[in-house]
C-alpha cells in the first residue's frame, strides 16, 4: 500500500503529516520526494544511513573526431550547446540528457558520460525505514531521482508514505502516478482552499482515490472544509493549531512520539484512509 | 520606479499576506504575483474588472499519428524520459513526461511523429486604476522562469518614481531567480522554524551573488525565541537589516478568509507589518 | 570594430535591453564601414538556454565587442571561448555607449551572474 501525501503549496504541514502518520505505524516506510527541500529527515533523524548517487548521462564531444558540422547544436531543443572556433561547447546545467546530439552526430563523436544529479539516502528511525531523495544544488530536474526511488519501491509490499514535492509540478505528478491513495493536506484559509482545489484537480485527473486532512485548524469558518463538502471529498482528520505542537515542530520533534494524543489522532487518520481505500476498491470492482 | 520583491524560500511563511498588506499601505498602482505555481494574491485584491488572459506556450510536446505509425517501437526505446507508453501494441506519448526533445521525431522511420504546441499556463492581467499582473502554470507544467518573466513584463515599463510590489515565487529554483531580475530591494519573509531558517539562508546567498540589497523580517513569532535568535545571528553575520517581527495572530486567518488584508482591521500582526513597511520605505530611499 | 548591443523598445524608443538573452533584437554596428543592422534575437521567447542561443547568434554575426548591462555565466563562457570583448554599458542610450566604446571608455565586464535559469 502506497500513500502519497500532497499539498498545493509548501508550508501547509505536508511533511509534518507524513512524518507523523508514518511514525504512528510501526514498521512503515517514510519516503521524502520533496527533493528540492527534503525536511523529513530533520524530524526522523535516521541512523545507519546508506548513501547512493543518482546519475544521469551527459554528452561529451570527442574533439578529434568532430568535424564541426553543427548538427548537434541545431538539434538541441534546450539550447544547451554552442559552437565557437572549431569546438562544440556543452552546458550541462541546461542539458536535459535526451541523447539527441549523440544520435544526430554523423561522425559518432558524441558519447554519454554519467554525472551525479542527486543522492538517495536510506536509513532507519526506530522501527521505521526512511528514504530521502536529495537534488544536487545547481541541478534543474528532480524527476530522475524520484524515478529511481519509485523503482526501489516497486516490489515493496510494505506500507509506504510518500512526502511529495509541493504544488502540481512534474515532480509531484511523478510521485502520485504509482500511489494507491492520495492524502491532501489543507490549511483553513481561502489561500488553502484555492491550493487544495489545484491539487485535487491533479489527483482527479490521475484517477486516484483521495481524502483531506484539515491542518492548522483554529475553529470557526474553514474554507477548505467548505470546498470538501461541495466536492464530496472525504475528510480523514483535523489537526488543531496549538502552541505546543508549533514548538515541537520548530524543534523538529516527532509529535506522535512525544505525546500519546497525537498517536491517537494520526492512527485515527490512518484507519480512515484504509477504510476509504477499501471502499474505493469495492466500488471500482 | 522602485521595485520591492517579497520572497520566502519555504512556502506558507506569509509572503502573500505581507505583500497584500504592503500594497494596501502604499496604495501602489502596479503589482504582480509571480507565484505561478499557486497564485493567491488575487484572492485578496478584489479586482472588479475582468482580466485579460493570454495563453502561455511552454516547450512543444510531440504526438504520434496513429494512421502513419507502424509500431516499430524505435521511439519507445529511444525516449530517455519514459514518456512513450505502449498499450495493446499502440504507442502513445504521455504529455506530462514528454520534455519536447524531439528524439522520437528524429528516429521515427515513417514520419509519424510531429510537434504540437503546448499551452502550459496563462497570463492574467487586471487593468483598471491599478495594474495587477499574475499568471498560472498548468498542472505538470514544470517550473517556468519564462512565465515569471512574462508576468513581470506584462506590468509594462514604469518610468515614474512610484513603488512596484512583486509577490515572488516560493522555493529556491528557477522562477525565484527570474523574479529577482530588476528588483531594487528583496524582503525575505521567514518564520521561526528550522526549515524556514534553512530556506531563508539559501535565498539570501543567491541574492548576495546577484548583489541585490536584501532585508529580513520574521513572521508567526511566538514566545519561543530560540530560532528567532538564530535568524538574527545570521542577519548580523551577513549584514542584512532585520527590519521587524510579526507575532503569531489568529486574526490573520480570520481577515484572509474575509478577503481582507491584515491592515484592514486593527490587530497585532497588522500593526507589526505597518512598522515593517515604514522600515522598508526608509531602506528604499 | 564590429559591435553588437541587445536592444528593446521602450515607449517607441530603442534602448539597450536589460536582459541580454531575452532582449527583442540585436543592433550590429561596423565602425569601419559605418554600417548598422538590426536582427531579431532568436532566443527572446525560448523556454531555456536563451543566453547561450543569443550569445551564439552574436558570435555568428561576427562581432568583436558586445556591450551589455549584465551577462549570464553561460553566455559569458561562450563569449570568452570566442575571444570576444565584453563591455559593460553605462546607461541605456545606444549611441552614447557606442561612442564611449569606440573611445575605449567602457569597462570590461568581468563577472557574470549565475544566470536566471538554475538553482544557486
Amino acid at each position: 500500500m502506497k500513500i502519497a501525501v500532497l499539498s498545493g503549496k509548501g508550508g501547509t504541514g505536508k511533511t509534518f503529516c507524513t512524518v507523523n502518520i508514518a511514525a504512528s505505524q510501526p514498521g512503515s516506510t517514510y519516503v521524502d520526494c520533496d527533493i528540492e527541500e527534503p525536511n523529513g529527515h530533520l524530524f526522523l533523524k535516521p541512523e545507519k544511513v546508506i548513501e547512493e548517487d543518482v546519475e544521469v548521462f551527459f554528452p561529451v564531444v570527442d574533439k578529434l573526431v568532430c568535424d564541426g558540422c553543427r548538427k548537434c547544436v541545431d538539434f538541441c531543443k534546450f539550447n544547451a550547446m554552442g559552437f565557437v572556433g572549431d569546438n562544440v561547447i556543452i552546458f550541462n546545467d541546461i542539458c536535459h540528457s535526451c541523447g539527441g546530439c549523440a544520435l544526430v552526430c554523423p561522425q559518432h563523436a558524441i558519447s554519454d558520460v554519467p554525472k551525479k544529479v542527486g543522492t538517495i539516502l536510506q536509513g532507519v528511525s526506530g522501527t521505521n525505514k526512511v528514504i530521502t531523495g536529495m537534488l544536487e544544488i545547481g541541478q534543474e530536474s528532480g524527476v530522475p531521482i524520484i524515478k529511481e526511488i519509485e523503482s526501489k519501491l516497486k516490489n515493496n509490499e510494505d506500507l509506504v508514505f510518500v512526502d511529495c514535492a509541493p504544488g502540481t509540478s512534474c515532480a509531484a505528478v511523478e510521485s502520485v502516478q504509482n500511489a494507491d491513495f492520495c492524502l491532501l493536506v489543507a490549511e483553513p484559509t481561502i489561500f488553502g482552499a484555492h491550493n487544495l482545489e489545484m491539487i485535487y484537480d491533479l489527483v482527479k485527473s490521475l484517477n486516484k482515490p483521495c481524502g483531506v486532512v484539515l491542518n492548522k485548524s483554529i475553529g470557526g469558518y474553514n474554507p477548505s472544509l467548505e470546498y470538501c463538502e461541495n466536492q464530496n471529498i472525504p475528510i480523514m482528520g483535523e489537526i488543531f493549531y496549538d502552541f505546543e505542537l508549533g514548538k515541537m515542530n520548530s524543534e523538529a520533534l516527532v509529535a506522535v512520539w512525544e505525546d500519546i494524543k497525537y498517536q491517537t489522532i494520526f492512527n485515527g487518520i490512518f484507519q480512515k484512509i484504509m477504510k476509504e481505500a477499501n471502499n474505493e476498491t469495492i466500488t471500482n470492482s | 520606479m522602485k521595485q520591492l520583491l517579497i520572497l520566502s524560500g519555504k512556502g506558507g511563511t506569509g509572503k502573500t499576506t505581507v505583500a497584500a498588506a504592503f500594497i494596501k499601505l502604499s496604495s501602489c498602482d502596479t503589482f504582480a504575483d509571480c507565484d505561478v505555481d499557486a497564485p493567491n494574491l488575487h484572492l485578496l485584491m478584489n479586482q472588479e474588472t475582468v482580466p485579460q488572459t493570454t495563453d502561455f506556450y511552454g516547450m512543444d510536446k510531440y504526438v504520434i499519428n496513429q494512421h502513419k505509425c507502424i509500431a516499430c517501437g524505435l521511439c519507445f526505446t529511444s525516449c530517455r524520459y519514459d514518456a512513450i507508453n505502449k498499450d495493446d501494441g499502440i504507442y502513445k506519448i504521455n504529455d506530462i513526461a514528454c520534455e519536447g526533445c524531439s528524439v522520437c521525431e528524429y528516429v521515427c522511420p515513417v514520419d509519424a511523429i510531429s510537434l504540437k504546441p503546448n499551452i502550459s499556463g496563462e497570463l492574467v492581467l487586471y487593468k483598471s486604476d491599478v495594474i495587477f499582473s499574475t499568471g498560472k502554470l498548468a498542472t505538470g507544467g514544470g517550473n517556468s522562469g519564462l512565465l515569471v518573466t512574462e508576468v513581470k513584463n506584462a506590468l509594462g515599463k514604469n518610468t515614474n518614481e512610484s513603488l512596484e510590489i512583486i509577490d515572488g515565487s516560493p522555493g529556491i529554483g528557477c522562477p525565484v531567480l527570474a523574479s529577482m531580475s530588476g528588483a531594487s530591494l528583496v524582503l525575505l519573509v521567514t518564520e521561526p522554524t528550522l526549515s524556514g531558517y534553512s530556506d531563508m539562508t539559501r535565498i539570501a546567498s543567491t541574492a548576495r551573488k546577484l548583489r541585490l540589497p536584501t532585508a529580513v523580517c520574521i513572521n508567526k513569532v511566538t514566545t519561543d525565541g530560540r530560532i528567532v535568535n538564530k535568524i538574527i545571528d545570521y542577519c548580523t553575520e551577513y549584514d542584512l537589516p532585520m527590519i521587524g517581527t510579526i507575532p503569531y495572530d489568529n486574526q490573520v486567518a480570520v481577515n484572509i478568509n474575509k478577503g481582507l488584508t491584515i491592515v484592514d482591521t486593527d490587530c497585532e500582526a497588522g500593526r507589526a507589518v505597518a512598522k515593517i513597511y515604514e522600515n522598508i520605505i526608509e531602506l528604499l530611499n | 570594430m564590429k559591435i553588437v548591443l541587445p536592444i528593446e523598445k521602450v515607449n517607441n524608443e530603442d534602448l539597450i535591453g536589460t536582459s541580454f538573452g531575452r532582449s527583442e533584437s540585436f543592433m550590429y554596428f561596423d565602425s569601419e564601414k559605418d554600417e548598422t543592422l538590426i536582427t531579431v534575437n532568436p532566443a527572446a521567447k525560448l523556454q531555456g538556454g536563451a543566453g547561450i542561443k543569443a550569445a551564439q547568434k552574436v558570435i555568428d554575426m561576427g562581432a568583436d565587442i558586445v556591450i551589455l548591462p549584465q551577462c549570464g555565466q553561460n553566455a559569458m563562457d561562450l563569449f570568452n571561448a570566442a575571444n570576444m570583448s565584453v563591455k559593460k554599458s553605462v546607461d541605456r542610450d545606444i549611441l552614447s555607449n557606442i561612442e564611449k566604446c569606440l573611445n575605449n571608455k567602457l569597462a570590461t565586464l568581468n563577472e557574470a551572474h549565475p544566470g536566471f535559469h538554475h538553482k544557486q
